[in-house]
């Protein structure tokens, strides 16, 4: 079956050989149609030969670049991670699409400070490892709580960290947002400290400073990108972390009005601020007694209300005050659309 | 006799005969819809060439892909080229392949086998 030609081409040899037939007028003729046939089951042999070689390099190369596609797909999610690390997904999207992400303006936003009160003197006592550990510890702490609050991340400047709310994604809960992640900090914090008591390690507090307003939000020059807000809010959110106190929430009036409703605020009346004058202040001492629960944790109440806000998102703002009055009797009663974040969240 | 001139495609080779030198050219990829009609003038041209006196053929070719049915026809051809020898033309086949082009290389490889022709394969 699989010497078929070998075996014709055999068979015509015998017929060429055999006397009778070379006595044949029919001799010369039958010889060249042998010729003739033997050439093209030649060639048929050989052309079987080279289309299987290159059939067996192509499912070669198909091989290697089915690899190299893996390979590029594998590249292509880590360059999209590091990317997305960088900057925020919307943005990202934009500077692939246009080339350029271009500055907009958000006429609300609230920008959160953090500063570590002991650091310096810790760096005094510290090896720099060690020092870089412990900061390392708290900014990841830092960075996996603000992804729960929808903020983002913007920079860090030595001990300092700057996130912000309401950006690049407009939302209507980024004063409370920041609000809730700076008393979840300062929580950690606090259990951080508790934790190195009788270690002789020198415990850290933070200053937290929290500003409500306009800002200008992009990406600016060509290399080492970063997403970057800028405008008074800015600076105002800054003077709130270093006219704060260590151990507390330091707000802005503008940042107060647009969550007393869920916090109870103890005003510090006027203060000088570097270069702004006097401005209030407000610290934020917790979360409203009713909106939590017995053991403490945020319950459906602030959950109704925080959504009631968020789902204004896309429409016009009622006065909160109206929206407070339409409260389920039953404060325990689940909402529907209830947010994951609250099910777990102590502040 | 009129030079032959064919400007390649994406899949036919660029051809570059002229009567008037013993070195004819044929460079790049080989899978025509119709591979008779495209061969047809290449074959009747250097059957013309070599029927027209001239004692010697340099045949440069650099054919980084030929489908089946071109290589039938190369294998043709290179038997045509044998049996001129024969009859006393002097047949010389430069077969080029691009270094790393393993499929070029065994094919070249796979004609020469066979043919009583001196066939040198070149990497370039």
């Amino acid at each position: 079956m699989f010497d078929e030609e070998e075996e014709a081409l055999a068979r015509i040899n015998e017929i060429l050989l055999d006397e009778n037939l070379k006595s044949s007028e029919h001799y010369e003729s039958i010889k060249q149609f042998a010729d003739q046939f033997y050439k093209i089951l030649r060639q048929t042999k050989k052309l079987v030969r080279i289309s299987d070689n290159q059939q067996k390099i192509i499912n070669e190369n198909n091989e290697k670049l089915t690899q190299l596609t893996e390979d590029l797909s594998r590249e292509q999610v880590l360059s999209q991670k590091l990317l997305l690390n960088i900057l925020p997904a919307k943005v990202a999207e934009e500077l692939k699409m246009m080339g350029q992400a271009r500055p907009v303006l958000f006429k609300s936003a609230t920008v959160l400070f953090t500063d570590f009160k002991g650091f310096t003197k810790s760096s005094e006592l510290l090896t720099p490892n060690e020092l870089i550990s412990e900061l390392d510890q708290y900014f990841t702490f830092f960075d996996e709580a603000i992804s729960l609050f929808r903020l983002e991340k913007l920079k860090t400047i030595g001990d300092s960290y700057m996130c912000a709310g309401g950006i690049p994604i407009q939302t209507k809960t980024h004063a409370v947002d920041c609000t809730l992640a700076a008393l979840h900090f300062q929580k950690f914090m606090k259990t951080q400290s508790e934790s190195k008591k009788g270690t002789g390690r020198e415990a850290w507090e933070i200053r937290l400073g929290i500003h409500t307003g306009p800002v200008i939000a992009g990406v600016v020059g060509k290399k080492k990108f970063a997403y970057d807000i800028w405008g008074d809010t800015v600076n105002i959110a800054s003077r709130m972390e270093s006219s704060g106190e260590p151990g507390r929430v330091n707000i802005s009036k503008d940042t107060y009005e647009s969550i007393k409703d869920f916090f109870d605020c103890t005003s510090r009346g006027q203060i000088e601020a570097k270069n702004k004058g006097s401005i209030d202040m407000f610290f934020v001492d917790k979360v409203k007694e009713d909106l939590l629960d017995e053991s403490g944790k945020i319950n459906d109440k602030f959950e109704f209300l925080y959504n009631q806000i968020k789902e204004t998102e896309a429409t016009e703002t009622k006065p909160f005050v109206e929206r407070r009055k339409n409260l389920p009797d039953n404060r325990d009663q689940p909402t529907e659309r209830r947010n994951n974040l609250f099910k777990y969240l102590s502040i | 006799m009129e030079p032959l001139k064919i400007e390649s495609t994406k899949s036919t080779p660029f051809v570059d005969f002229d009567p008037n030198r013993k070195e004819q050219y044929i460079n790049g990829k080989s899978y025509p819809e119709n591979p008779t009609e495209f061969f047809r003038p290449i074959v009747d041209w250097i059957k013309e060439f070599l029927q027209n006196s001239k004692t010697e053929v340099i045949l440069d070719l650099k054919l980084n892909y030929l489908n089946t049915s071109s290589t039938k026809v190369f294998m043709s051809l290179f038997d045509y080229l044998e049996s001129q020898q024969k009859d006393g033309k002097e047949i010389l086949i430069l077969w080029h392949y691009e270094k790393g082009n393993e499929m070029a290389k065994e094919s070249g490889e796979e004609f020469k086998e066979d043919l009583n022709l001196k066939f040198n394969i070149i990497e370039d």
